[in-house]
């Protein structure tokens, strides 16, 4: 049949025109290489023998007899979910998050292609929680709030390493001698940072707060990387081509929490006092605003769609005499107003949804996140001394800013209390910039 | 009016605006403004009839609300309210009835994927992918296949090797 090909030039008359209109060139050649493709493939397999002679069908075409095939298994391999083209695979595989594109990339030889080889990266997707009971093995429980399950994921960098916080899908690890890692526990990638200054005799890992990082270390080679400890020991920060860790101690007093907004560290000192810091070899602080009397509890710096939030978490004891312990009672949201130093209340987050905890804050955008509720605070247990080690652990939940009212987000028949608090983790796929 | 003829030759006589939604359209009709009749050769007359569906749902949704955006500035402050309360609803109706639209069996949406792609409407190719990975989320390898009919085209030692590099997706 490869007679066929002597008539494409006459191809361009069958298009199928029935005004005297101008044909179109592009799509009359798609067309007729379409069905030339169609009849060569059903002439091939015609003379192969691959589908019973009594399933063609004679058609004429180019002044020709030609044979089609009606066979239902040639039909369904020329339609078929495993050929589409890559592009639109790649279109498809966009929308998978991460543990539904590891396995799309395992369904066959094409979507793995696409997979692996497009630069195709899985969808935004809600924060997991890392959960941190298990510290010296390397496998760790994963709870993947979108599936609502969870995953144990082996991962030996982890081993003997106390993680304290997570930031653009980097964890912070920090081994027994005190030597500081970003971890990105989905690419296995690790970020060596220096060692750190020499500490106070009374330091210890669990006296690292938080951490916090300016930018992707992925996206961005020029980041900055935040320390914090708890108590009245402040806060440290490197960034590359620094050779050693700078202290930020530029104001007296007890940091509650740091974000970086807009390009500048904020940090919260205790009594609500909020300092933008100049980072520097010596850093300094300016004044930002301070709020009313204090309550009990934390607080916490939000990078809130281009406003600063203050969050404050309040705690009430629950329990009698023997369990009694605190758990989380209500969040109130303060916008912070930079230029006229005041704080203004704010009741509603709109179709946005705020991550709290021991990691930098994440805000999403419920309306992308099936399941995800809107205005609303989902949180962690946040400290080890925030709840007893008998009755707490369970300090969890999500907080309607609505209706005032936290329920939990963990399903409680696979909950388990843990040794310490989890973390929120938004899987990060992208490869580092500089290594 | 432009006239797209399906692949199997039924005619659909459609406004300009309707066929413009599909990129590949509209490049063509500005190419050659006299263009009037487009033959369509992957898409059969089934397929073409809910694409078209598609465009003229959603070019009669934009032209609402170009309309009401337009009354809003001529109207002044007074009636303001009214239009952007229809504009909101109207945005709302467009995902309700996109949600609808797009539950079809699988056949039909593979079509429909190819039909996108092919005629370049993003929107629909955007629907429609995102109706493909819906049906795949929360699914397992197995499953997948099952529901899409692929055929595991992987060695066992193939299939070892893909399930090491990140075993937790697949317990």
């Amino acid at each position: 049949m490869r007679s066929l090909s002597r008539y494409s030039s006459d191809a361009p008359s069958l298009s199928f025109s029935a005004s005297s209109s101008v044909d179109l060139p592009l799509l009359s050649v798609s067309s007729s290489v379409m069905q030339q493709t169609e009849l060569e493939m059903c002439s091939i397999l015609y003379n192969r023998g691959v589908y019973p002679e009594e399933s063609f069908s004679k058609v004429k075409k180019y002044g020709l007899p030609l044979l089609l095939t009606q066979d239902e298994g040639y039909y369904n391999f020329m339609t078929s979910w495993s050929d589409l083209d890559y592009d639109v695979l790649e279109h498809i595989a966009a929308f998978l998050p991460l543990a539904d594109h590891h396995r799309f990339s395992a369904v066959c030889h094409n979507w793995r292609w696409v997979a692996k080889h497009k630069h195709c990266s899985p969808c935004a997707q809600l924060p997991w929680l890392v959960m941190r009971q298990e510290a010296s093995g390397v496998r760790r429980k994963f709870f993947n709030l979108t599936e609502n399950r969870e995953y144990y994921i082996d991962i030996p960098h982890l081993y003997e390493q106390y993680c304290c916080g997570s930031s653009y899908g980097w964890l912070f690890i920090v081994d027994h001698k005190f030597k500081g890692r970003l971890l990105n526990p989905f690419t296995s990638e690790l970020y060596e940072l220096p060692e750190f200054p020499k500490m106070e005799a009374k330091m210890c890992r669990r006296r690292i707060m938080k951490a916090i990082l300016s930018d992707d270390p992925s996206v961005k080679s020029d980041f900055t990387v935040v320390f914090l400890y708890a108590r009245d020991m402040q806060a440290v920060f490197w960034r590359p081509g620094d050779s050693a860790w700078t202290y930020i101690r530029c104001i007296q007093g007890t940091i509650k929490d740091a974000v970086f907004f807009q390009g500048r560290l904020y940090v919260v000192y205790s009594m609500d006092f909020i300092y933008t810091i100049k980072l520097g070899p010596k850093p300094t602080a300016r004044f930002v605003g301070p709020r009313g009397p204090p309550l009990m509890g934390f607080c916490y710096l939000v990078d809130f769609m281009d406003e600063l939030l203050l969050v404050h978490r309040n705690l009430r004891f629950i329990g009698g005499m023997k369990d009694r312990h605190l758990l989380t009672d209500k969040f109130d949201v303060h916008k912070v107003d930079l230029k006229g130093k005041r704080m203004s209340p704010c009741t509603d987050l709109g179709d946005y949804a705020i991550f709290l905890g021991v990691s930098s804050p994440v805000v999403v955008d419920s309306r992308q996140f099936q399941g995800c509720r809107r205005n609303s605070i989902y949180f962690t247990d946040t400290s080890f001394k925030l709840s007893s080690r008998e009755y707490g652990r369970d300090d969890l939940g999500v907080y309607d800013m609505k209706e005032g009212i936290v329920e939990p987000y963990y399903p409680p028949e696979i909950f388990q209390p843990f040794d310490e608090p989890p973390i929120w983790l938004t899987p990060n796929c992208n490869r580092l910039l500089i290594k | 009016m432009i006239t797209l003829t399906s692949s199997d030759g039924v005619q659909f006589d459609v406004r300009e605006a309707v066929a413009k939604e599909s990129q590949i359209i509209r490049d063509m009709i500005q190419d050659d403004c006299v263009i009037t009749n487009i033959p369509l050769a992957n898409v059969n007359h089934k397929i073409l009839s809910i694409v078209l569906e598609y465009c003229q749902m959603h070019v009669d949704k934009t032209e609402m609300e170009v309309n009401a955006s337009k009354h809003q500035t001529t109207t002044g402050e007074g009636s303001s309210s009214v239009p952007v309360a229809l504009k909101v609803s109207s945005n709302k109706n467009l995902n309700d009835w996109d949600k609808e639209f797009i539950n079809v069996d699988l056949d039909t949406l593979y079509d429909l994927i190819l039909a996108a792609n092919y005629l370049n409407i993003s929107g629909l190719l955007n629907l429609t992918t995102q109706a493909a990975a819906d049906i795949i989320k929360g699914k397992t390898t197995e499953e997948i296949r099952a529901t899409f009919n692929i055929k595991n085209d992987f060695t066992p030692e193939e299939e070892a090797a893909i399930r090491k590099e990140n075993p937790w997706a697949f317990e």
